[in-house]
């Protein structure tokens, strides 16, 4: 099959036969949820965390942001998404939905902002659109018709088999409730008839880049946890060629994530603890878009340079 | 205390609502419920509940139903595609149950938006592609649930959607308290409520303790007859949580209901918020009357608990 033919519907139908069959066995999960669960509950009574702080709340997010650099990720919380960005995700979220549900034919533009209206109202992205006047319309649709096409092209072919969750939030508690991880994937398809038949999909309005990767891996490892059984692959449709990146779920994806999800649990755990004291720098490529890093004294000077 | 039988258990749970929440009742309107206006009724359902186990004060500025939108038509709709997936002459694809639900609704729909299937005809296709996804995901969550906690899948019914609502009147009062049941589990050989597990899917797992307690009470009171259990379904976290009704429960249930009762009357009397807790939730606060007068709202966005309260380095 070319690479222009994929879509999820024939990415589907190859991950058929894998149906039924898990990463790893009912006892290996249990064995990851509580290797998870020591380490993590060792971290939280050491700290000593104020109880009023609890629960420690690591979402997906999260665990990327600080393990690239506490510091950064912290500053970036008061910063504002763009309004376009965050219609051009609302609206590839909301194409991949509606094409994944087989429709007739694909729905216009205008269809597709009447779903993102009507499922969230105050995106500050669907009130630019509300507020523009016609020659700004004009361009945010021809802005916007490509990618919504696209992203409805790459998501169609999926048999009514297939059963679509848009936005779910999948949740794992540790430490006794006191940390909770947590994930929304953009979607998760399952067939309700067949067990172990869980396929998450990532859908990003841009390129996919290689933090979607360690992204991938950790909704792997919560989807895992939440069923009992590994979802057979984690999908990631994007604008970038390849369209459809995908990923499947081995024992070594699993344990990666875990390993992850503690380490960036470990961070936040210390920061929530100490909140008086300054998080952390580290610098890396990221620094090029941090917003500290003019007077960051930890910033890459390689990076910077360049 | 003997057991009581689930007869019995209906029978106290009434009797003593009768007496519990005679104070509430008496400020209602001397009418049926459905006779009475808006101001002089209240009504005791799932969404009050939630609201006021996340901030009490949110429900004394409620406004009451104010319209169907995306998120309460998935459940109906759900809850009405599930009913013919499971029907024995049902569907058998989540996904056609979803859209023929949806199309007998829309053919049969009154001009008037103010109901679900008038509302249902005017929305735009991409709202209808959404709510049909949101209502699939919806039922296969409550069946994927039930069957990786280990429940047999088989003994699953269908939820009641055909009879009249599961609905306590209390006598001669506009006071009315209401069940909510999105799914029955228990063996199709045995008959009868006591032998039968209600079902609904709990969104909230934090308050799942408490809405097990008043929706056990509430569907008692409704039948008159106790179920032998409730059980909340949790697609976030995988899991079925279980529990029996006994009469613990209904104490409990009575003792939620009466709160909630006093708390929906200060909507209508006047009292208001003054002196009812407080307590400031993100998607809570969004949608309260009340925020944009809160300090208890300001002093949680002061400072932040993203981090633990914490403050970006200089
Ligand atoms: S400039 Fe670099 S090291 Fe400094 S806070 Fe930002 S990302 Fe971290
Ligand atoms: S604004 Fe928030 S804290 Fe204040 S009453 Fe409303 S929900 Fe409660």
């Amino acid at each position: 099959m070319s690479t222009a033919e994929v879509t999820l519907g024939s990415v589907l139908v190859e991950l058929d036969e894998a149906i039924g069959t898990s990463a790893y066995t009912a006892a290996d999960v249990e064995d990851l949820r509580s290797s998870i669960d020591q380490q993590l509950t060792e971290a939280v009574d050491v700290a000593a965390i104020d109880p009023s702080l609890l629960p420690v709340r690591v979402p997906k997010g999260r665990v990327t942001s600080v393990l690239a650099c506490p510091a950064k990720a912290l500053a970036d919380l008061g910063g504002q998404i763009e309004p376009i960005h965050s219609l051009r995700g609302a609206v590839a979220d909301v194409a991949a939905v509606v094409a994944s549900m087989s429709p007739r034919k694909p729905l216009e533009l205008i269809d597709v902002l009447e779903g993102v209206a009507a499922i969230d109202p105050e995106n500050i992205g669907i009130e630019m659109w509300r507020a523009s006047s016609r020659e700004e319309k004009a361009e945010f649709t021809e802005q916007l018709t490509p990618l919504s096409a696209a992203i409805q092209r790459t998501c169609s072919g999926v048999s009514l088999d297939w059963v679509v969750r848009p936005q779910f939030t999948s949740q794992a508690a540790f430490a006794g409730g006191r940390l909770l991880a947590t994930a929304r994937y953009d979607m998760l398809l399952t067939q309700p008839g067949r067990p172990r038949s869980g396929v998450v999909v990532e859908v990003k309005a841009g390129d996919a880049h290689s933090d979607h990767r360690a992204d991938a891996f950790l909704y792997a490892l919560l989807e895992t946890l939440r069923t009992g059984y590994s979802p057979l692959a984690i999908v990631t449709v994007c604008t970038g060629d390849p369209a459809i990146l995908v990923e499947k779920v081995t024992g070594g994806v699993l344990e990666s994530a875990a390993r992850r999800l503690v380490a960036a649990s470990r961070i936040l755990i210390d920061m929530v603890a100490n909140p008086r004291a300054e998080a952390p720098e580290q610098p890396g490529p990221h620094c090029t878009v941090c917003p500290r890093r003019t007077h960051c004294s930890s910033v890459s000077l390689a990076v910077d340079a360049s | 205390m003997s057991q009581r039988t689930p007869r019995e258990l209906g029978q106290y749970a009434q009797e003593w609502a009768r007496e519990r929440l005679q104070p509430a009742a008496l400020q209602t309107a001397e009418s049926r419920y459905g006779d009475a206006s808006d101001h002089e009724r209240i009504r005791l359902a799932n969404f009050g509940l939630t609201t006021m186990l996340d901030c009490e004060a949110r429900v004394t500025a409620s406004t009451g139903f104010d319209g169907w939108d995306v998120l309460k038509a998935t459940r109906w709709l759900a809850v009405r595609s599930l009913h013919r997936y499971l029907s024995d002459d049902g569907v058998t694809n989540v996904q056609r149950a979803v859209r023929s639900t949806m199309a007998n609704t829309i053919d049969d729909a009154a001009p008037d938006s103010e109901f679900i299937d008038g509302w249902l005809k005017q929305q735009p296709p991409g709202v209808r592609a959404l709510l049909a996804a949101r209502s699939s995901g919806w039922v296969a969550s409550l069946l994927e649930t039930v069957r990786d906690a280990d429940l047999e899948a088989e003994a699953l019914k269908p939820p009641p959607v055909d009879g009249p609502p599961m609905r306590f009147y209390y006598p001669g009062r506009a006071l009315m308290i209401e069940a909510r049941v999105d799914g029955l589990y228990g063996r199709k050989n045995i008959k009868g409520p006591s032998a039968e597990t209600l079902l609904l899917t709990v969104t909230a797992p934090a308050f799942v303790d408490a809405i097990l307690d008043f929706e056990g009470t509430a569907a008692t009171l409704a039948s008159g007859v106790a179920p032998g259990f409730v059980a909340a379904v949790m697609p976030k976290l995988g899991q079925v949580h279980k529990v029996a009704v006994d009469t613990a429960m209904i104490e409990r249930g009575l003792a939620l209901c009466e709160r909630l009762a006093d708390l929906e009357l200060r909507s209508i009397d006047g009292r208001g918020a003054t002196g009812v807790a407080r307590s400031a939730s993100f998607f809570g606060c969004r949608s309260c009357p009340l925020s944009e007068t809160c300090s208890t709202r300001e002093e949680a966005e002061a400072k932040s608990t993203v981090f633990g309260g914490l403050q970006p380095n200089p």
